[in-house]
């Protein structure tokens, strides 16, 4: 058995109760007080993730913007000093590789934080396109930096009565440096849970005291992975190597917004000529009697399998179950009733519009 | 590394973290509180009917956490004669009480020998004990 990487705050966590469990070879926290209660938390009020176990590579250098440019289907060239991008690294199929944030952080100085099942392969990319261009790379994961997500309606603002008030000027999906004490945080207003917040990066030892003090105030609840993930399936986020992989396309993915084909990247050309002609794209069910779909189940119209899970749970925010699959084309859309097998019981559902759960504005 | 779960003295327990409370010729089944641990908050359950025949150590039941579905083995053979109907709209009980408002069937014994097969709670402590340790 090859043994697990540890995160920096572990002992924190396990002091609290956490139940830890494996995830891209760290083990993690999966819950402390209950998966329900942690997602609720973020619904309403804030919780704190550490996923420090995300890939994540600083690059400074002239070149960077290109270099990166050459790879993703963002360009990061675009980006104002502060501004970030989602998008993907894709093969020359246009599968997507992985998915990933490019953020910048000021002039040829730009952070790539991806999935950390991937970190290696995104990591590899990136070198391979550099090399020899003079962008300095630097793997921030294996420098000892933590990284914390505080997630959740007041969770911005529990941040910045917590830190500085300076974080509560930076607008959603920017991100900015800021020295406090001695010590340096990048604030990324972005996340995984379809709530406002920020994600956190910062040297291990002020992190803890920063999670110290989040957890102390009562602003915000520990919260594990159990969680991160229903809260991302409720917002109909994809999930990499469930929902997105290299044998999917961003058009099939409903991710199209997340391409912009008018520069220069691998996967361009097969992603041009795929484009309108897709068959099969990611849908949202919502099943109509008590059960739980789970990734992989066969999804039916009729008697007939027109698709599979690849991610399912239960929502707490509806009561009910919610899965994401790829459905044929004139089956995507909403309202089309089909039903799920759960080995061997056909559980009722029907589709719905992208996501189950938006924060009301 | 040792349980702070709960493990009543009254009870028997099977390897599958069943418990099962022999009152005449009647039992209560239920999960123990270490596997409602394992399985975290626990979301559906699908229970038999009342009518229904189990033997001993065959799957009867399903619990679906927000982790993962987890089936449950009949500690005892005998016919379902009641299920918890709290279980439909309150699953979460099993998580909160189990022992408790969190059982799940009332079974009519058809083997009272079968009791000797299962474990005492010292036996079952020492397997759950063995199961953390494993897991470390």
């Amino acid at each position: 058995m090859t043994s697990l990487r540890t995160l920096p705050l572990r002992d924190r966590y396990a002091a609290l109760g956490a139940r830890f469990g494996e995830f891209a070879g760290w083990d993690m926290p999966l819950w402390f007080t209950g998966a329900i209660d942690e997602h609720m938390a973020v619904r309403q009020k804030a919780g704190v993730f550490d996923i420090t176990h995300m890939g994540r590579f600083r690059l400074r250098g002239a070149a960077a913007a290109s270099k990166l440019g050459s790879l993703f289907t963002r360009d990061p060239a675009r980006l104002a000093a502060g501004g970030s991008a989602y998008g993907f690294a894709c093969n020359d199929s246009g599968g997507i590789i992985d998915d990933l944030i490019i953020y910048r952080l000021g002039d040829d100085d730009y952070l790539v934080i991806c999935n950390a099942a991937n970190a290696a392969t995104v990591g590899g990319l990136i070198e391979g396109a550099i090399s020899g261009s003079g962008v300095e790379m630097a793997g921030l994961r294996e420098a000892g930096t933590v990284l914390l997500a505080v997630q959740g309606p007041a969770a911005v603002d529990a941040v910045g009565a917590l830190l500085t008030p300076g974080v509560l000027s930076i607008p959603r999906r920017q991100c900015r440096e800021i020295e406090l004490g001695g010590v340096s945080y990048l604030f990324m207003r972005t996340g995984y849970t379809g709530e406002d917040g920020f994600e956190v990066l910062v040297d291990a030892d002020a992190a803890g005291a920063f999670f110290d003090r989040l957890i102390d105030s009562g602003e915000a609840l520990p919260a594990g992975l159990a969680a991160r993930d229903s809260l991302r399936l409720e917002a109909a986020l994809a999930l990499h190597g469930h929902d997105i992989d290299e044998t999917t396309t961003p058009w099939e993915a409903g991710l199209s917004w997340a391409v912009e084909l008018d520069h220069d990247f691998r996967g361009r050309d097969a992603l041009v000529e795929a484009k309108d002609k897709t068959t099969r794209r990611l849908a949202c069910l919502v099943a109509d009697a008590p059960g739980v779909i789970r990734g992989h189940c066969d999804v039916y119209d009729g008697d007939q399998v027109v698709g599979t899970v690849t991610s399912g749970g239960h929502s707490p925010m509806l009561g009910k179950s919610i899965a994401l699959a790829y459905l044929p084309r004139r089956l995507a859309r909403e309202g089309v009733s089909l039903s799920v097998d759960l080995r061997g019981r056909r559980l009722p559902a029907h589709t719905v519009k992208r996501p189950f759960y938006s924060h009301p504005e | 590394m040792t349980t702070d779960s709960q493990i009543p003295d009254d009870l028997l327990y099977s390897t599958e973290h069943e418990w099962l409370r022999v009152e005449g010729g009647r039992a209560t089944v239920g999960i123990t509180d270490h596997a409602q641990d394992q399985l975290g908050d626990i979301v559906y359950i699908d229970l038999p009917k009342a009518g229904l025949a189990v033997s001993f150590m065959a799957k009867f039941a399903e619990i679906e956490s927000v982790k993962v579905a987890s089936e449950v083995f009949a500690p005892a053979s005998g016919e379902v004669v009641e299920v918890n109907p709290a279980l439909e709209d309150s699953p979460e009980l099993v998580n909160k009480d189990p022992y408790g408002e969190g059982w799940l069937v009332v079974l009519r014994l058809t083997d009272a020998a079968e009791a000797d097969k299962l474990l005492s709670p010292a036996a079952y402590r020492e397997l759950v004990n063995k199961e953390l340790g494993e897991h470390q």
